[in-house]
């Protein structure tokens, strides 16, 4: 690995980089919305575990989480914001760089 | 080290909008709508109201694909959001829901007006539709991984061979072709729907 791809690799956005965060954000990026039930469901985490995570991403701006309700049961929406679809793109763009190097496979 | 399919993961949302059967089930009912409004001419005696039939009908059929969205989304809220949760779409710009539109009624219009002026072009136009829609069940499979559109990939196929060996007239090929894809839809739709609410029963309590 040269001083470059080093550089990169410590560069990483690690808001994103956590392998549970890096899940939601993927599965936040082929949609508008969703709410807190698909996500759960699709990433295995549990509620609290979801909720820590969705915690950060919120606070480095990356997720927005608009709490309502449909009826009398509470619904949490969370969308991906402009910022975070920007990191997560660079995020692809730098992992691509660092594994083509490595071994040529495309994320 | 192994790294995550990222671009799996963000196909999933597409992969879960299908897993309920619900587009399959509405997508079908159009068809079999499509598939009637070709045969309605014949059953119904000739007369003056032929000459209009085709500029009333057609309107409905196109909105019919909207309708069927908006249906989807519908049935959806009650049925499958409350069991596994809610997604959204970005929604596709101006540009990218009227260009495909546009180029849809241009070639359908083109192809009619290639008919009246010579019939025997009607014959290739049947297999031809037939073929390009198990093209596009095969890539919808094989992409979104969605191994159940292979069944309507081989029907659209075998219908395509059909309609080339018999020399089908246009009317009678796609009214055959939407009625018998629109039947197995429905069908595929109808088994998946079942199977998905078996699997996940609506859970009290908690989040919508």
């Amino acid at each position: 690995m040269n001083p470059d791809e080093l550089r990169h690799l410590a560069e990483v956005d690690r808001v994103i980089h956590e392998p549970a965060r890096l899940l939601i954000v993927a599965l936040l990026a082929g949609v508008k919305e969703a709410d807190f039930l698909y996500l759960q469901r699709e990433s295995g985490l549990t509620k609290g575990n979801l909720s820590s995570h969705l915690a950060k991403l919120e606070q480095a701006a990356y997720v927005e989480i608009v709490k309502t309700f449909k009826g009398k049961i509470p619904l949490t929406l969370v969308s991906l914001t402009r910022q975070g679809r920007t990191a997560f793109g660079a995020y692809k763009k730098g992992m691509k760089n660092l594994f083509a190097g490595e071994r040529g496979e495309p994320l | 080290m192994q790294y995550p399919d990222l671009k799996e993961i963000e196909r999933r949302p597409r992969q879960y909008w299908n897993a309920d059967g619900l587009p399959d089930l509405m997508i079908g009912a159009l068809w079999i709508v499509w598939g009637a409004a070709f045969l309605l001419p014949d059953l119904l005696p000739p007369g003056e109201w032929m000459r209009y039939y085709w500029m009333l009908v057609a309107p409905i059929l196109i909105g019919g694909g909207a309708a069927s969205n908006w249906a989807i989304k519908r049935v959806k809220e009650r049925l499958t959001f409350p069991r596994t949760g809610y997604v959204e779409w970005t929604e596709p710009g101006f540009l990218q829901k009227t260009v495909p539109a546009l180029l849809a009624a241009g070639v359908a219009a083109g192809v009619v007006l290639l008919v009246r002026q010579e019939q025997s072009i009607g014959t290739v136009v049947a297999p031809a539709v037939a073929l390009i829609l198990a093209m596009a069940f095969l890539a919808a499979s094989v992409w979104q991984k969605l191994p159940h559109y292979l069944w309507s990939a081989g029907m659209s196929l075998t219908l395509a061979l059909v309609f080339a060996s018999s020399r089908m007239s246009l009317a009678r090929g796609l009214e055959c072709l939407f009625l018998v894809l629109g039947a197995l839809s429905v069908l595929i739709g109808a088994l998946r729907l079942r199977a998905y609410l078996r699997r996940n029963p609506v859970t009290q309590g908690g989040e919508a």
